[in-house]
């Protein structure tokens, strides 16, 4: 499928202008990548944002008992955007499950898109905060089980 | 009488930070200036709820339901954003909030946002950027906790795990130590 068509129907961008869709694919770096590609590891630092084409991409992370998967991204999720945003190293590690095509935004790509077009920002925004607010609501039924189970 | 895009940037330092000198006046027209009487409960936990809200004047107490007891979480002050989790998801609220003594809350409606996306998308942006931050902040600091939780343990150490625990999710509410 034709990467601005996609775009076209990840809820994030539905409402973008079909300009905006196009400066954005276009602004994408695509490639195709090999079973087992580490795009972000955990502990380290990259600032870019990626966007799954075709395929799909493990999210996992080193808990206390072994490496747990803690989701998997498929054609047109968002990953790399939580870390971004601040100094803090990634708290994941993110790898093809299988052949992938992933765009990526480089974070200086990603910095200018987003100043020079506030319609694209503000999508990518909204995304991260929706990613932030499952964080939470996960973190949160976690806690109140683990209280829940004291008592 | 309603506040003043000074008074507003005062108030919400964060959200005029983010607006880098953009004009706030249509985040200012957009918010709906609401009086709550002391105990009213602004936000009940499991109900919807597509508003955001920013505490204008007075106090909210904060109390989450775990395991059919109700936790004391806190209190927000001035200047404190709440509703943002079901704000940015649609979901169910996570926690109830009530008000101490009269207050002032200001509400965006998720509507008025999306007209405020559409009209100021940076100002939109600003909005979010602000929720996003503190988000992340109170996670990392929450998960913290809990990893300091799960390193300790032992059995002779249930009452400080509890309290660990309960600190855990005063932190995810932004109600304990950053």
């Amino acid at each position: 499928m034709d990467v601005v068509d996609l775009l076209a129907k990840v809820p994030h961008f539905t409402a973008l202008s079909r300009a905006d869709r196009e400066a954005l694919a276009a602004a994408l770096v695509i490639d195709d990548y090999p079973d087992g590609h580490v795009f972000i590891r955990q502990g380290e630092k990259r600032d870019g944002i990626f966007f799954v084409v075709e395929g799909e991409v493990a999210v996992t992370a080193r808990k206390a008992d072994g490496e747990q998967e803690l989701n998997r991204m498929r054609a047109g999720d968002l990953f790399g955007l939580v870390a971004r945003m601040d100094s803090a190293p990634r708290s994941a590690t993110c790898r093809a499950a299988g052949p992938v095509r992933v765009g990526e935004l480089p974070g200086t790509v990603a910095s200018m898109l987003f100043n020079r077009t506030a319609p694209i920002a503000y999508a990518f925004q909204k995304a991260l905060a929706m990613q932030l607010a499952r964080d939470f609501r996960n973190l949160d039924r976690q806690l109140r089980s683990m209280l829940a189970t004291r008592r | 009488m309603p506040p003043s895009m000074k008074e507003l940037a005062a108030r919400f330092p964060a959200i005029a930070s983010h607006a880098a000198g953009a004009d706030l006046s249509p985040l200012l027209a957009a918010l709906v200036e609401q009086p709550v009487a002391a105990g009213e409960v602004v936000l009940a936990e499991d109900e919807p709820s597509d508003r955001l809200y920013f505490l204008w004047e007075g106090e909210m107490s904060v109390g989450a339901r775990s395991d059919g007891a109700v936790l004391d979480l806190g209190r927000l002050s001035p200047g404190a954003l709440f509703g943002e989790v079901s704000f940015v998801d649609g979901g169910p609220v996570s926690a109830q909030v009530r008000a101490v003594g009269p207050s002032i809350v200001l509400r965006l409606d998720r509507a008025a946002m999306d007209a405020l996306a559409t009209r100021s998308p940076r100002l939109a942006t600003a909005v979010l950027r602000t929720l996003s931050d503190a988000l992340a902040a109170r996670i990392r600091s929450s998960t913290l906790r809990v990893e300091e939780i799960a390193g300790a343990g032992g059995p002779a150490e249930s009452t400080a795990r509890e309290r660990g625990l309960l600190d855990g999710l005063r932190r995810l509410f932004g109600l304990g130590k950053e």
